[in-house]
């Protein structure tokens, strides 16, 4: 990468060369939506050239700018500023296209659904892979305006979904059905993977840590858990449904604080299982990691054995810990869709309820926050991660 | 081992205090739940909503789960009232006469009688409906070849017409489905006649036969589905009642029946009043429409008077 940053440019921008091609033939030759006549017919698709010429002139002629900046001899550094500005514009595009389409299209109709097809999407992904690769290579001071340039096309197409511009595209007509519905099983489903990281961290790195003083806990904890991780998430709630049944007829109480075979509690259960595995895992490995001579240190300071762990251990083991807390909880916030199957809800409802009726917006409407949330929880944790990384390791942490 | 367990302890509590950060039960309220499909949320709301407007405290969990946890929560204590089908009793019975399912007023009886001595569970008033599985065609092949009943699609079949139905795993295999159709009404289709969907519900086949995917005309359905019309799909008519009859009930524990004895009451003239079209029709505003369950089921209410 270093090699790169040269004032002048040594010949073609490859990466950039290939980011326009794939834009322009997206733009052009990929249908842009696809537009039915009711939620479950087949319908047509349409290229954006039928539908708003005028933003495929746009798209054409902005692919094309970087496209020729990849070809011809310009430094280097403002080149890649160029690409980056194309890789905001053209999503940019392809979003306020979106919105004048569908409105035009089934604006008037509330049966009607006009979805985005392959030409919208591709050209979302085209725009965010060259943005990435334009974006490393530009070398902004600090990296600042290289993030804050990143969360403006976020940020505008929130203000656009929330300005109702986006109202017509099916996925938005399914939300305005169920707003009500997707707000609470949102919150269900961050409680639900919430609740089990959090389980899961304390149990966790309490296995992570015994597991390093004693062999018998550590063979027969990763053993059990390594055995949980290969089942599937729905066998695995299958399979606790009988015992908490059994558990919360035995003993009233556990029934009365909302232990019961079916609903959240297997859901929490199992799912804090999944997150076990990662971070015990990587506490023991962190744990088993630090040099004898710092414990030695630690030791010969007259420190106890639980000084050494907090004092000693568990921060220079921390990063590791928490990119295991990092993995569970992307990990949960994904697992978490089948606890719909078993009354826990979640946004998991919407799949299910949405692959029952071949409605594939309401498995979308499913879908789309599931991945927002896993992509923001694995920002935040890795944000975490850094700023908990002790200065001097950072280099290699980040 | 005792660590083990101690470990399986706080895993437990810890659940326990998670679940406590939900919903805290206070009172008793009836738990009305429904199966995670596009029926069940409709008859689940029109029950939450029917209760409420009497002043029964409700909580709504309708869209619970699968058959088979509505069933187990219901069992357990964990759900209060859900809507079932009649003729699901021959799943939840076993060794039970299969004919008996295949007649309105016998499996009703049956299954009411088997689930409150077995269960405790009180099996409320049907509605005239009949949500079975079935076998829909292309409308434009039932009207060019004329085929209203099952009888017909045999004698298309047997003539050699152009035939290919898509159907799940289980409605291909299982002999009580399309192996009961073939000997009842004297067809059988070949391999290559037969677009096998494991896992597969009614809208993946409905959707394959409406769109001709990999020349698939006739398609499994279920008698409610509201997206046939639509599709422009007809139901065949199952002239010699091979299929058992599923007709939509609201089942209630005993205890919250005798707690709320008004439950029976209010759902009895609402379930009668759900035909198969009156159904049809409801389920298509959702399934079709893409308008909420709840939206429907209010209006609906609202405009039979049912609910002011």
């Amino acid at each position: 990468m270093e090699a790169q940053r040269t004032d002048h440019a040594a010949g073609i921008d490859v990466p950039t060369l290939f980011f326009a091609a794939a834009g322009i033939a997206a733009a052009a030759a990929l249908p842009f939506v696809r537009a039915r006549p009711n939620r479950i017919a087949d319908g047509a698709v349409r290229l954006l050239a039928d539908v708003d010429p005028a933003a495929l002139v746009v798209l054409l002629v902005l692919w094309g700018i970087a496209g020729t900046a990849a070809l011809v001899q310009i430094a280097e550094r403002s080149r890649a500023r160029l690409a980056i500005l194309v890789s905001l514009a053209a999503p940019l595009c392809a979003i306020l296209a979106a919105g004048i389409v569908t409105g035009s299209i089934a604006g008037h109709d509330p049966i009607a659904r006009v979805s985005l097809s392959a030409g919208f999407w591709a050209t979302a992904i085209i725009g965010y892979s060259s943005f990435l690769s334009a974006s490393a290579r530009a070398a902004f001071p600090g990296g600042l305006l290289r993030r804050v340039l990143g969360f403006t096309v976020p940020v505008i197409l929130g203000a656009l979904v929330f300005s109702g511009f986006l109202d017509a595209v099916s996925v938005m007509r399914e939300w305005a059905v169920q707003k009500t519905v997707f707000l609470a099983e949102t919150g269900n489903h961050l409680a639900l993977s919430g609740t089990a990281v959090l389980i899961g961290t304390v149990l966790g790195i309490t296995i992570g840590v015994s597991s390093v003083r004693r062999v018998a806990v550590r063979r027969t904890a990763f053993f059990i858990l390594n055995i949980v991780q290969t089942i599937p998430s729905l066998a695995l709630f299958g399979l606790l449904i009988l015992p908490l049944t059994a558990l919360s007829h035995r003993f009233p109480l556990l029934h009365e604080w909302g232990i019961s075979g079916i609903g959240r509690a297997p859901a929490i259960l199992a799912l804090s299982f999944y997150a076990m595995l990662p971070i015990a895992r990587n506490t023991f490995t962190a744990l088993s990691q630090i040099p004898a001579s710092l414990r030695e240190a630690g030791i010969g300071m007259g420190m106890t054995r639980g000084q050494l762990l907090a004092r000693v251990e568990l921060p220079l083991a921390l990063p590791l810990i928490l990119a295991g807390v990092r993995t569970a909880a992307v990990q949960s916030v994904g697992n978490a869709v089948v606890a719909a199957l078993i009354g826990a809800g979640g946004l998991g409802v919407f799949i299910f309820q949405g692959l029952g009726q071949y409605a594939a917006d309401m498995i979308l409407l499913g879908t789309l926050p599931v991945i927002a949330m896993a992509v923001v929880t694995d920002m935040m944790m890795g944000g975490l991660v850094r700023v908990m990384t002790p200065r001097p390791l950072r280099g290699e942490a980040a | 081992m005792k660590r083990l367990f101690i470990f399986v302890m706080i895993s437990l509590l810890l659940a326990a205090g998670g679940s406590l950060l939900f919903a805290a039960d206070s009172g008793k309220p009836v738990v009305v739940g429904s199966k995670i499909d596009t029926e069940g949320s409709l008859l689940g709301k029109m029950i939450v909503k029917l209760l409420a407007a009497k002043g029964i405290p409700v909580v709504d969990k309708v869209g619970f789960g699968t058959t088979d946890v509505v069933r187990k929560a219901i069992v357990a204590g964990e759900l209060d009232l859900y809507p079932e089908y009649t003729g699901n009793g021959g799943f939840f019975f076993d060794g039970t006469d299969p004919n008996v399912w295949k007649d309105e007023k016998k499996g009703y009886n049956t299954v009411k009688k088997l689930d409150m001595d077995k269960n405790g569970l009180v099996w409320l008033t049907p509605a005239p409906a009949n949500n079975t599985w079935a076998i829909a065609v292309r409308k434009d092949v039932a009207d060019k070849e004329k085929l209203v009943t099952l009888a017909d699609m045999a004698r298309f079949a047997n003539a050699g017409g152009k035939l290919k139905l898509a159907g799940s795993e289980e409605f291909i295999t299982r002999p009580d489905a399309l192996p009961a159709f073939q000997t009842a009404y004297g067809f059988t289709l070949k391999n290559n006649q037969l677009l096998s969907l494991s896992g597969g519900n009614t809208a993946l086949t409905e959707a394959a036969a409406a769109r001709g995917t990999d020349g698939v005309n006739f398609a499994m359905a279920y008698g409610t589905d509201g997206s046939l019309f639509t599709l422009g799909l007809v139901v065949l008519k199952d002239t010699l009642g091979v299929q058992p009859i599923y007709e939509p009930t609201a089942i209630v524990r005993k205890d919250t029946l005798a707690r709320y004895p008004a439950i029976d009451a209010v759902l009895k003239p609402v379930f009668l009043s759900l035909d198969l079209t009156t159904l049809q029709s409801l389920n298509a505003r959702i399934a079709v429409n893409g308008e909420s369950a709840d939206t429907v089921a209010s209006d609906y209410l609202t405009k039979k008077g049912f609910l002011k």
